[in-house]
């Protein structure tokens, strides 16, 4: 009778021990649909200038990036851009050369157009989820944070020193002062990279461009306009700040 | 031969040119057909979310800078959308460095319009969250959601008389209440049943032009200058919005706030409008009820 009893309940075990490990399993966690350790890309962007005073500025990059994990890459990238005044900076030259050129002026600061830049930095990319754009499209992304710096070719349009005057009274001068430099730049961008695929995704950026700033201070008006542009350099020019919004389209390989 | 074969096979999936994904441990399985969807472990619906949002830096300025404190109570109709409602105080106005900067080094000005600070006010807006998702950070799971928001409500304004110089700080006066319109978005993370960390991005639009400062119209400035000019502002003669006792006095620093009377009624007489965006960055902690 004992001998049965212990058959019994090692039976009743066999048969509740499965039972027991399907009403208590492991959450079912789904892995990386799109891993990207180990990868190598290619991305193309554009993108825009947003919070614009006296200069906007348009970007085409390409760019170039290697993962070394799912959370770590490099890109290095070339950007070329077109840059203009904006009808702020315009109105302020129109406004100072309706005025009589009396005594001294300073140039404004943050007025040095983007022309060019290469850069190479680090993408840190600790985040990696998923969102649904509608019922049933799921959208998986990740989110990284961008450090790095490179070089950029600027060019500078002065709204101030005007080296021929061409009507006083419409305020209009044709040959405003300008400066090109090649300079060192800072960046760092906040993006998504929303997957389209294995292959792919879309780069969503808001990037800031920074670099030191240089002007005038203390220019003769009377003498620029006839031609002879006198003062000295700003001795704590700052900082300019370009923030773009980029987006593009990365080939994951 | 087997051997030969499993190196081959080994190469050529090594020298595959894409990897392919992980497999999903439950997509071959005969039990599975369609994964149940996980309800949310934290449901927003019928709740109340309290979030403080201590210190809102104004991003892209022109002529002003604002810094400012805001509360925002949202209550949370469904799991989709909500109404807030939100107070917020300026506690930094001033002209930016890019006006200082016209003004001092070409004597330029924003026109009064374009100069108007908004000082205090309070929305109210529908909420949407049309996404929600969640993903993995640092080893956890953070669930989060994607708001939109657009409204309208009403603050008040002032405008720059005095620029700060060494005879004492800048003076202000009022240019009265506006309608304040506003859209926004960001994202809402939930930290466990109670806790939210809100980060969004929100423009406070306000327009018009300058016809009053401190309750007084062109003509009441134009009475009150004729009396600053005779020697002293009685204020006989105004309406009886305008708050003379503004233009009356001195200041902590000793500037005589007379002085300000011409410059009000300077900018009350430019004329034109203009429409003012103040786009912050609100980060903000809340509470859920």
């Amino acid at each position: 009778m004992s001998s049965f009893r212990v058959l019994a309940l090692a039976g009743l075990a066999v048969v509740l021990a499965p039972a027991r490990a399907l009403a208590s399993p492991e959450p079912p966690v789904q892995p990386r649909l799109y891993p990207v350790g180990g990868r190598f890309s290619l991305a193309a962007t554009v993108g825009i200038s947003v919070f614009d005073t006296l200069t906007r500025t348009g970007t085409l990059e390409l760019r170039a990036g290697w993962d070394f994990s799912e959370w770590l890459g490099v890109d290095a990238s070339v950007t070329g851009a077109l840059a203009g005044h904006t009808g702020l900076a315009d109105r302020i030259g129109q406004h100072l050369l309706q005025t009589p050129a009396v005594g001294t002026v300073d140039d404004l600061s943050d007025l040095w157009e983007l022309k060019a830049v290469i850069l190479a930095g680090v993408r840190l990319a600790p985040v990696y989820g998923k969102f649904n754009l509608g019922s049933d499209f799921p959208i998986r992304f990740q989110a990284y944070l961008w450090l790095g710096g490179g070089a950029a070719w600027l060019d500078r349009t002065s709204v101030v020193i005007c080296r021929q005057v061409t009507s006083r009274e419409e305020g209009t001068c044709g040959d405003w002062f300008t400066e090109s430099r090649v300079a060192p730049v800072v960046s760092a961008a906040l993006g998504f990279r929303l997957f389209t695929g294995v292959h792919g995704a879309v780069l969503l950026e808001l990037r800031s461009l920074v670099w030191k700033d240089s002007y005038l201070f203390g220019v003769d008006r009377a003498a620029a306009e006839s031609g002879n542009v006198t003062g000295q350099r700003a001795p704590s020019p700052g900082f300019t700040n370009t923030m773009l919004i980029q987006l593009g389209y990365a080939f994951i390989f | 031969m087997t051997v030969l074969g499993a190196l081959l096979l080994v190469t050529a999936l090594g020298a595959a040119p894409e990897p392919a994904p992980p497999a999903d441990p439950l997509g071959g399985s005969p039990n599975v057909q369609f994964r149940v969807l996980e309800p949310k472990p934290f449901p927003d619906a019928l709740r109340h979310e309290l979030t403080l949002q201590p210190f809102v830096p104004q991003i892209g300025s022109t002529f002003t800078t604002h810094w400012l404190s805001s509360l925002t109570y949202t209550f949370h109709a469904t799991e989709w959308l909500g109404l807030r409602v939100q107070p917020f105080w300026v506690w930094h106005a001033q002209r930016s460095r890019f006006s200082s900067e016209l003004l001092s080094r070409v004597r330029q000005d924003a026109a009064a319009p374009s100069s108007v600070m908004l000082q205090w006010g309070a929305i109210a807006a529908p909420e949407w969250s049309p996404i929600r998702g969640k993903f993995t950070a640092f080893g956890g799971i953070v669930r989060y959601g994607f708001v939109l928001f657009a409204g309208a409500g009403v603050g008040g304004t002032e405008i720059e008389l005095k620029t700060s110089d060494a005879v004492g700080p800048a003076t202000y006066g009022s240019t009265g209440l506006r309608m304040v319109a506003t859209g926004g978005a960001g994202f809402r993370v939930q930290l466990g049943q109670r806790w939210t960390v809100r980060l969004e991005v929100q423009d406070l639009i306000h327009w018009g032009g300058v016809s009053h400062i401190n309750g007084c119209n062109a003509t009441d400035l134009q009475t009150l200058d004729a009396q600053r000019t005779a020697g002293v502002i009685t204020g006989a003669g105004v309406s009886g919005q305008c708050n003379v006792s503004a233009f009356q006095g001195s200041t902590g620093a000793g500037y005589d706030r007379s002085n300000d009377v011409s410059i009000a009624r300077a900018k009350v007489n430019e004329g034109g409008t203009d429409t003012l965006h103040v786009v912050g960055v609100y980060l903000g902690f809340g509470v859920e009820l």
